[in-house]
């Protein structure tokens, strides 16, 4: 009959259907609006074994209200008539346990809770637990991650895009840069460093074909203060060679460069009046000669002494006298541009080398030191009225063209001369060696 | 032929088709490698499966999924000579149900089962 030969296909049907269900490698469960289980295909109930321990879930929500007590709230309370009651809701069923040596993860499902009608709810499980594993993996790594850029002072680490756009940014840039994530990100890594630094085109390019480059210099922080910086910079290669960014390390050594700087400091200045010693000045001195030999410049040389110095230290003592050539000292500085050099060469006697100075200047030069001078008013204690002083000023003058550049101790030496003759002359004046006399 | 006969496997071992196809339990019988040879007729009741969608299948994993564990397919696996009796759960017809289940296996007869009776 009919009827016959269509319920053979029928119940195949249904057949296949059951293994299909039996197979489902993803739990299914039928509930009534209370949660009393209608039907479940066994993955359901294999993985609500740890909530069922007598291996039967009569009702999902009474089986999970141990773990998940809100459950059945959330469902009964549900006022949608169909719809989500929860999705992928992750619940824990069991704890992680070792086996034979083998761990074995915590057993973690997804509970999608879905209402068709007002009695009849569809749940689906899913077990996460490798995936839940896996997170759990990469956070740790994160963590540890974040625990090591997190302790470090005074380092930031951040990326570039292979355009060197910066393109990561955590909480040591944050810190060493006083530069939020968002006011950084997508720009160049000039943006990080004082404007008047070179541009950092040539160093990626350079770390892009080394595979790294190192480079000091200043940085700016958000406030606008500049420290001192080394900076690694590493290109990241993939797997074929192409790179596709670069980690950059930044270290703040301010602290360094500022030791470094002290250190060099109290190593070549004199410690009373501040100009440099004798050693640090035969040392510009001698650079400045190179150039002048280089270049054919002219190069001038002033000796300055202070006039009856050691009848200010008898009258008033050395105190006074200390004065007296600070004075003397910060009054010179002043007058001088930023290329000239001037030291306290002993006692009471300074030199001033003028780079690039003909013997014309370093005479007007000269000339102005002295008047400011004998302007100087040096106050005297217990005493209204200050003391005033006088210098003797000798200058010489090389280079220019000429045949034979003298060396740094000759120039002194002629300048010496000079003064000596200054000196004879009644002080308070300025003379010129004789042998250059064409310029003046 | 009985679920609680201690001579089960022997019997089993020498049984004819006919002997485990009228028994009054579900019989599962699988080579070692746990590819289905025999599904009788009380089995394929209770499950709703007619043998012939299950035998060559591999049981543990495309048959049965839910005894792909410790308990029940790691046992076969880990046994030369098998003979243990557990309670389970089925979800038969999508619907749990107790069972009680007999692990059998020998290695030297080439052959293993999984007796089933409902509780």
């Amino acid at each position: 009959m009919d009827t016959a030969a269509a319920a053979l296909p029928l119940e195949a049907e249904h057949e296949a259907l059951l293994q299909f269900l039996y197979v489902c490698p993803v739990g299914v469960a039928q509930l009534d609006g209370h949660g009393t289980v209608d039907m479940m295909n066994p993955l359901a109930i294999q993985l609500l074994m740890p909530v069922a321990p007598m291996g039967v879930v009569e009702n999902l929500f009474d089986a999970l209200a141990g773990i998940e007590p809100d459950l059945r709230h959330r469902a009964e309370s549900f006022t949608e008539e169909r719809g989500a009651i929860c999705e992928n809701h992750r619940i824990q069923l069991s704890n992680g346990s070792v086996r034979r040596g083998q761990r074995t993860d915590p057993l973690v499902v997804a509970l999608t809770l879905l209402r068709i009608e007002p009695d009849r709810i569809m749940a689906v499980l899913v077990d996460v637990s490798k995936q839940v594993a896996q997170e759990r993996l990469v956070r740790q790594h994160e963590a540890w991650l974040a625990a090591i850029f997190n302790g470090v002072k005074d380092f930031a680490i951040y990326s570039l895009s292979c355009a060197g756009e910066i393109e990561t940014w955590n909480a040591t840039g944050e810190r060493l840069f006083g530069l939020p994530a968002s006011e950084v990100v997508g720009r160049g890594i000039d943006v990080l460093h004082d404007q008047r630094e070179p541009s950092w085109n040539p160093a990626l390019e350079a770390a892009r074909h080394d595979g790294w480059y190192l480079r000091e210099g200043w940085c700016s922080r958000g406030d606008g203060e500049r420290f001192w910086s080394n900076t690694l910079i590493s290109a990241m290669k993939l797997e074929e060679g192409e790179i596709s960014g670069f980690c950059v390390v930044t270290r703040d050594t301010n602290e360094r460069k500022q030791s470094l700087d002290e250190l060099r400091r109290l190593t070549t200045t004199d410690q009373l009046t501040g100009t440099l010693n004798r050693y640090a000045f035969f040392e510009r001195a001698a650079a400045e000669e190179m150039r002048c030999r280089r270049h054919g410049e002219w190069m001038s040389a002033i000796m300055i002494d202070a006039d009856h110095f050691k009848r200010v230290n008898d009258v008033h003592g050395h105190a006074v006298g200390d004065r007296v050539l600070k004075s003397l000292a910060t009054v010179c500085q002043g007058e001088l541009r930023g290329n000239d050099v001037i030291a306290r060469l002993g006692g009471e006697e300074f030199a001033v080398l003028l780079p690039s100075t003909d013997p014309a200047q370093a005479l007007r030069v000269a000339e102005r030191l002295r008047a400011q001078i004998e302007a100087l008013e040096i106050p005297l204690p217990g005493n209204e009225v200050p003391l005033r002083i006088t210098a003797s000023l000798g200058i010489a003058a090389t280079g220019g063209g000429a045949e034979e550049v003298r060396k740094i101790e000759e120039l002194l030496e002629m300048a010496d001369q000079a003064l000596y003759r200054a000196k004879h002359g009644g002080r308070n004046r300025v003379e010129a060696h004789r042998l250059e006399p064409a310029a003046l | 032929m009985q679920f609680s006969e201690p001579e089960l496997l022997a019997q089993l071992v020498a049984a004819d088709a006919a002997a485990i196809e009228d028994a009054a339990f579900g019989i599962i019988g699988m080579n070692l490698d746990g590819v289905v040879t025999r599904y009788n007729r009380h089995e394929s009741a209770i499950s709703g499966l007619s043998p012939d969608r299950v035998v060559g299948k591999h049981f543990f994993s495309a048959v049965a999924p839910c005894t792909n564990n410790f308990m029940v397919a790691q046992r076969y696996e880990d046994s030369e000579e098998l003979d243990e009796t557990i309670d389970y759960v089925f979800t038969l017809r999508m619907r749990p149900t107790k069972v009680r289940l007999r692990l059998l296996k020998s290695a030297k007869a080439g052959r293993q089962f999984l007796a089933v009776e409902r509780v």
